[in-house]
């Protein structure tokens, strides 16, 4: 699975201003766009197990091409029973 | 003093074998006995004595009776079970019909205010690192940790509570084990804590959505075992109600009104009407208009008081109800308004407890504790199959009114298809009080945009 991608300071990019610690849309950029921010220092990539992917659990509401599913506890918590 | 007469009172068995159990002539003791007669006749002799001391002593706060009282329990018509099993597979096929279009619309509106409200989290840089996941509770755990700002205002038991085995509710108070827990931290960050409730509400919402989205069938009907009355109560069932508005039709809602007073107050034979929380609010913060929270935080003293919490226990309650850190000697003094104005709930209380203190002795000491984990959990089993039959009564009321109309039956409320006739209330309210004699349940119904 893809790292999470996490702004640092402030970050405008195609007219959305991302705050520090804000997570960026994983399809945002172009793979070439990304790593020129990366490299810049002002993108960090976080492993999905230290840092979840808001847009990639809620991949329906986010329109998000990738998904990752909720935990087993979180489903049996939160989700619908059967 | 010589001349002054000596008064020497003597404890223990006086004697090895009772005077009754010995021929009153003249023989010497133990005559005609074997030596294993006499011994067995001294160790009863022994034990007698020692109760009869016991009976004597009894340690102030002895119980007079630990057996525990037999509580009211409703009259319900013999069928009731049956009937309220086949309620429940109807329901369970049934399901509840959703526009799925409004749903992802929703939804997708709802992600935006997550995705805002994570923006706030993370403006709480001093606890909340780039790192932290706020889905994740070991993360934002470790987070507090590391801020220094994991700690619930509690004060430790001290090492004579410890041995004693006395104040056990503080330790339970101290915990902070979960996201339900983190208002204890409030006292150090309280912004980061409301900022992460905020944002885990929408996030449990939204988990509750897509699940609604994934389970939804070709016909737009979801079924789960949510909507029936084995597991119709909890926050999912507050979650739910974000999501009302995705439901295709018109729906109604039957809710009982404060269940939980109400029954409590029929088992306990309180007839003093039931405390209007937005009044007390106005009392307990002396303000014309209470905030919101204000209410949430009375209505959670009322609950905590009428289930019989008290001291840390009753902080503790309110605190995870109300997510409000208040002092807990405040709250305690508001409990105490409560128990002089409802007597017979307090009384209710004292009684069923008795039933779960346990004798407690060692060298120098022997007194009664009440174990309150185990009275707490007979409690909340009794009131919670108590109000499922309020529930399940009140289910079957409308389904006689109303036939094949309820989609989702839970512990306060029934949701149901249509429009309500008007002899509805009427029906619950009559079926309600003749399961539970003199009770006072009210029913609201409120049709749903």
């Amino acid at each position: 699975m893809k790292p999470t991608l996490v702004a640092i300071h402030q970050l405008k990019i195609a007219d959305r201003v991302f705050a520090h610690g804000e997570e960026i849309e994983p399809d945002l950029l172009p793979d070439e766009r990304l790593d020129w921010h990366i490299d810049h220092r002002q993108i960090v990539e976080y492993d999905p197990r230290v840092r979840r992917s808001l847009y990639r659990l809620f991949s329906v509401f986010s329109g998000c091409q990738e998904s990752e599913p909720l935990d087993e506890s979180e489903r049996d918590a939160y989700c619908l029973p059967e | 003093m010589p001349d002054e007469q000596q008064f020497v009172t003597e404890y223990g068995p006086s004697h090895i074998i009772s005077d009754w159990q010995t021929e009153p002539s003249d023989r010497p003791v133990n005559a005609g006995y074997s030596a294993e007669a006499a011994e067995a006749l001294s160790r009863e002799a022994v034990a007698r004595d020692r109760a009869l001391l016991a009976a004597m002593n009894r340690a102030p706060g002895t119980p007079a009776s630990t057996r525990e009282p037999v509580l009211r329990e409703a009259t319900l018509p013999s069928d009731f079970q049956s009937r309220l099993d086949a309620l429940d597979d109807e329901i369970h096929n049934r399901g509840v019909a959703v526009d799925r279009d409004k749903l992802v619309s929703l939804g997708k509106k709802r992600f935006q205010e997550l995705l805002a409200a994570d923006r706030v989290c993370r403006e709480e840089q001093r606890v909340i690192h780039i790192a932290t996941d706020l889905t994740s509770w070991f993360s934002v755990k470790q987070s507090f940790a590391a801020s220094g700002a994991l700690k619930a205002p509690v004060p430790e038991r001290s090492d004579s509570d410890r041995v004693s085995g006395s104040g056990k509710n503080r330790d339970a108070a101290r915990a902070i084990a979960g996201f339900g827990s983190l208002w204890k931290c409030s006292q150090h960050e309280p912004r980061a804590v409301r900022a992460i409730y905020k944002f885990r509400d929408l996030f449990e919402s939204l988990a509750l959505a897509q699940s609604m989205l994934e389970r939804t069938e070709k016909d737009s009907r979801v079924a789960s075992g949510l909507f029936c009355f084995c597991a119709g109560r909890g926050p999912r069932v507050r979650y739910f109600a974000d999501w009302l508005s995705v439901l295709q039709g018109s729906h109604f809602k039957v809710t009982i009104d404060k269940p939980l007073w109400h029954l409590i107050a029929w088992l306990a034979n309180e007839s003093a009407p039931a405390p209007e929380t937005v009044d007390w609010a106005r009392y307990w913060f002396g303000v014309r208009a209470p905030l919101p929270e204000q209410i949430k935080l009375s209505r959670a003293v009322c609950d905590g008081f009428v289930l019989g919490h008290s001291g840390w226990a009753l902080w503790d309650f309110a605190g995870d109800r109300s997510r409000q850190l208040i002092d807990e000697g405040r709250l305690e003094a508001w409990r105490d308004e409560l128990a002089k104005r409802y007597p017979r709930i307090t009384a209710f209380h004292r009684n069923v407890s008795t039933a779960f203190c346990k004798s407690v002795s060692g060298a120098g000491y022997n007194y009664w504790r009440l174990d309150e984990t185990a009275y707490r959990a007979r409690v909340r089993s009794a009131v919670n199959k108590q109000l499922d039959r309020v529930a399940g009564l009140a289910a079957l009321a409308i389904e006689e009114t109303m036939p094949k109309t309820c989609v989702a039956s839970f512990q306060d409320s029934v949701l149901c298809d249509g429009k309500p006739k008007k002899n509805v209330s009427d029906t619950i309210a009559t079926k309600l009080n003749t399961a539970f004699p003199s009770a006072n349940f009210q029913v609201v119904i409120e049709q749903l945009p």
